[in-house]
């Protein structure tokens, strides 16, 4: 019964895919508005995360979602459409960061990472929030500060995102390995950065 | 095989695989032996769970104006170039018709050229260049049609950014 039930999730996952590849290729404005509205917090998240800076994040959202338009036609609905959307969203950061002369994702921490980036007030907090600690919130926004963008990278891809390890190779181009050593590296740096922070 | 520097290293690599993803039994059982003996690496297991847990707790959310914004913009863009596509079609047809008459016209028009030339006594050169001028009129009319409303139809692609208000 378990396993058809998620016979019947994956199922329906792949329909949803294939749905979603056929509004693309027809450029549907209907279903870009609902995913634009659908991943609206998970893209931006993944952005801040990566860039460090909400500015320049709101940004790349707005050109990740007209690349999508555009390159529609690439996606085939056989990967799942966040893994697609969130390459798409890195390989703009990438480019942004190759545009300012920097040469790869480490730079960013240098020209933008700030612990003020991931203290975002909510207009409306979640019950989770509200029974959160804050103090708590605000260690953790400090120590992310910290971290070099690949490490924020795959932290919020598998702990907030929840892709699983091969989704993340698939949105990073890196190896399955390198992605488990980044998650380790980017723990270990957490852990103290959080600790110290939290003291 | 992995070679960790002592027992704590190794315990700590388990654990941050133990959050991420799984670890094998066999895995499990010796992180679990080790944590039951070492409170240093008891406290920092208890230390990454909570900061895991703190990390999921980061709030960040897309403002209504940036959705709105990027919604709009995404929609201004389908709309004109389902426009510029509409617009295209007419020079796709005559660029086909234009293809089309190249194909199948040349060995007729070859041979009306090459019939009406030597009848007339005209220079081979003269028949062979109004043979290229016809066979080629169609295809360059469509081009230079396509040239004259180039612009109109690739015009400025994109509308320009609109940041969200603050």
């Amino acid at each position: 019964m378990y396993i058809a039930a998620i016979n019947r999730a994956v199922e329906w996952t792949l329909r949803e895919n294939v749905e979603i590849a056929r509004g693309l290729r027809r450029r549907d404005p209907e279903l870009l508005d609902r995913l634009i509205e659908l991943y609206q917090h998970r893209l931006l998240r993944y952005l801040v995360f990566l860039t460090g800076n909400r500015e320049l994040s709101e940004d790349i959202f707005q050109e990740t979602w007209i690349r999508v338009m555009e390159r529609g036609r690439q996606y085939n609905g056989k990967a799942k459409f966040d893994t697609w959307l969130f390459a798409i969203a890195r390989h703009l950061v990438i480019d942004w960061s190759r545009k300012k002369t920097t040469t790869s994702l480490e730079a960013l921490q240098e020209q933008y990472g700030n612990e003020q980036a991931f203290d975002v007030p909510s207009n409306e907090p979640s019950p989770f929030d509200a029974v959160t600690c804050r103090e708590n919130r605000e260690s953790v926004q400090a120590a992310l500060g910290r971290l070099d963008a690949l490490h924020r990278e795959v932290l919020v891809l598998r702990f907030h995102e929840e892709l699983s390890l091969e989704e993340i190779a698939g949105v990073t181009g890196a190896p399955l390995s390198t992605v488990k050593s980044r998650l380790y590296r980017g723990l270990a740096a957490l852990k103290p950065a959080f600790m110290e922070a939290h003291q | 095989m992995k070679l960790f520097a002592n027992d704590h290293d190794r315990a700590f690599e388990l654990l941050c695989a133990s959050f991420a993803d799984s670890i094998a039994e066999r895995e499990r059982k010796w992180l679990d032996d080790h944590l039951s003996r070492c409170s240093e690496c008891c406290l920092k297991k208890d230390q990454t769970r909570t900061a895991i847990s703190a990390l999921k707790t980061v709030s960040i959310k897309a403002g209504n104006d940036l959705v709105r914004s990027t919604q709009r913009r995404v929609r201004a863009l389908c709309l004109r170039g389902e426009s510029r596509r509409r617009r295209m079609r007419p020079i796709w047809i005559s660029s086909a018709f234009a293809s089309v008459w190249m194909a199948c016209a040349a060995p007729y028009l070859w041979q009306s050229f090459d019939l009406t030339g030597h009848w007339l006594n005209i220079p081979d050169l003269l028949w062979q260049m109004g043979f290229l001028v016809t066979w080629f009129t169609p295809a360059m009319t469509a081009a230079a049609v396509a040239l004259w409303l180039r612009p109109q139809l690739t015009g400025a692609s994109r509308p320009p950014a609109t940041r969200a208000a603050a």
